[in-house]
């Protein structure tokens, strides 16, 4: 989903599907901190352009935030429901 | 003048043993020649063919001193990763991770090592003990039932068919045991069995169950009990001063964060725990602590205090943006 900020803010409330992971992507493309908050559960992490985040909530979130540089004009988030094994 | 007979005790004397410690590897059941095995110092692997048995399995073991290892039935060993030469019924397991090519053209056999208490590696800490190759044997779930003393190794990750199971209560020398992505293990015990365990991974395995305190295992690098419900670990990753890797997603151990800290590995590469034991305090704390530690992170750079931790308090925010511009990805529950 496409989401255009607002002095590096912006607030979705619509029910958003288990995932297993989600890619962020950003524009401009300028290193900055990120937190986006799936309704009681923050992350937040350093961006430049993209980042894979793996972040298992295990249900439903219905409500999405994002705080970030005033910089940023828009955030793309793709949700993916694959299984991962990690640290093999 | 009295018979037992008549005090109606007769019922009660113990009729004759026929206990024949003799293995009997055709007939006796894998319990039974377990016991017998025990009683000769041995130690069994029961192997099963899979497929039309022309394949070849490389098994690796590893001894504290030469001992032979021999194989029943239709199994045979070769010196050939083909399967083509040397076959025997026996071989040596040396100091050295020994590797050992075994062929089992159908049913099932055992490995027997001749010496139970020297055996040190079922595996090595970066090589599966078997191999699993098409048409070829597989561990036929090894009981880890009496005692080893010598073993430090397990390692059994990625497989799809072979399995152990059994407890590591038996191996109190473990220093690493990593079952890795292997579904099908179902080990049991307690890692306050393990005081020398520095490597366990049980990532994606469902059906181990272990428990006991990381606060046991001093040395411990590297936790991971991922994907596995079944698990009860609990400790203070306070005390865990060489580990960088703790990761209990998907596991509800009560691990907590008690005793505070500055000197944290050189590197961080993930904490990831969902622990109710976890107080607000405990996790602005860790966060605090690894930020003023100055610990850099690497690899996966998380730490992630999500689940059933407590949520994060104000207390916490300069030092998690801090974290985030050192390149950490936090997760937390929000205050």
């Amino acid at each position: 989903m496409k989401i255009q900020l607002k002095d590096g803010k912006a607030t979705i409330n619509e029910p958003i599907a288990p995932f297993k992971y989600f890619v962020v992507t950003i524009e401009p493309a300028i290193e900055t901190p990120i937190t986006i908050c799936f309704g009681g559960t923050s992350c937040s992490f350093l961006i430049k352009d993209s980042v894979q985040i793996d972040l298992d909530l295990g249900s439903q979130v219905d409500s999405l935030s994002i705080n970030t540089d005033k910089l940023i004009k828009e955030v793309t988030i793709d949700f993916f429901e694959n299984e991962f094994i990690e640290g093999l | 003048m009295y018979e037992l007979g008549h005090l109606g005790l007769y019922k009660n004397v113990p009729k004759k043993s026929m206990f024949n410690p003799t293995p009997n590897y055709e007939r006796d059941s894998y319990t039974l020649l377990q016991y017998k095995s025990h009683l000769r110092n041995e130690f069994l692997i029961p192997l099963k063919a899979d497929g039309d048995g022309t394949g070849v399995a490389t098994i690796r073991l590893q001894s504290t001193e030469d001992q032979t290892i021999n194989i029943t039935g239709a199994g045979r060993f070769y010196t050939d990763a083909q399967g083509t030469t040397g076959e025997s019924t026996s071989a040596v397991v040396g100091t050295d991770l020994t590797t050992l090519y075994v062929k089992l053209s159908a049913g099932s056999c055992y490995l027997v090592l001749t010496k139970a208490d020297k055996l040190s590696g079922l595996g090595s800490p970066s090589t599966n003990v078997i191999t699993e190759a098409t048409n070829a044997p597989i561990i036929n779930g090894c009981k880890l039932g009496y005692k080893l003393h010598s073993v430090i190794n397990i390692r059994l990750a990625v497989n799809s068919k072979s399995f152990f199971t059994g407890s590591i209560d038996n191996c109190h020398n473990l220093g690493v045991l990593n079952i890795s992505g292997n579904r099908l293990c179902a080990i049991t015990g307690s890692i306050d069995s393990c005081l020398g365990l520095t490597y366990f991974t049980i990532n994606s395995n469902p059906l181990c169950a272990i428990t006991g305190s990381i606060d046991s295992c001093l040395g411990l690098t590297y936790f991971d009990t991922s994907g596995n419900t079944l698990s009860n670990n609990s400790g203070d990753i306070g005390k865990a001063i060489f580990c960088n890797y703790i990761a209990c997603n998907g596991n509800t151990s009560p691990l907590t964060y008690v005793t505070r800290r500055s000197n944290w590995t050189s590197t961080l590469r993930r904490i990831h725990i969902s622990s109710a034991s976890m107080t607000t305090e405990m996790v602005d704390n860790l966060f605090i602590d690894i930020d003023a530690s100055g610990v850099l992170p690497s690899n996966e750079k998380l730490i992630n205090v999500n689940g059933l931790c407590a949520p994060v308090s104000s207390a916490s925010a300069e030092a998690r943006a801090s974290l985030v511009s050192k390149g950490f990805t936090l997760v937390y529950n929000n205050e």
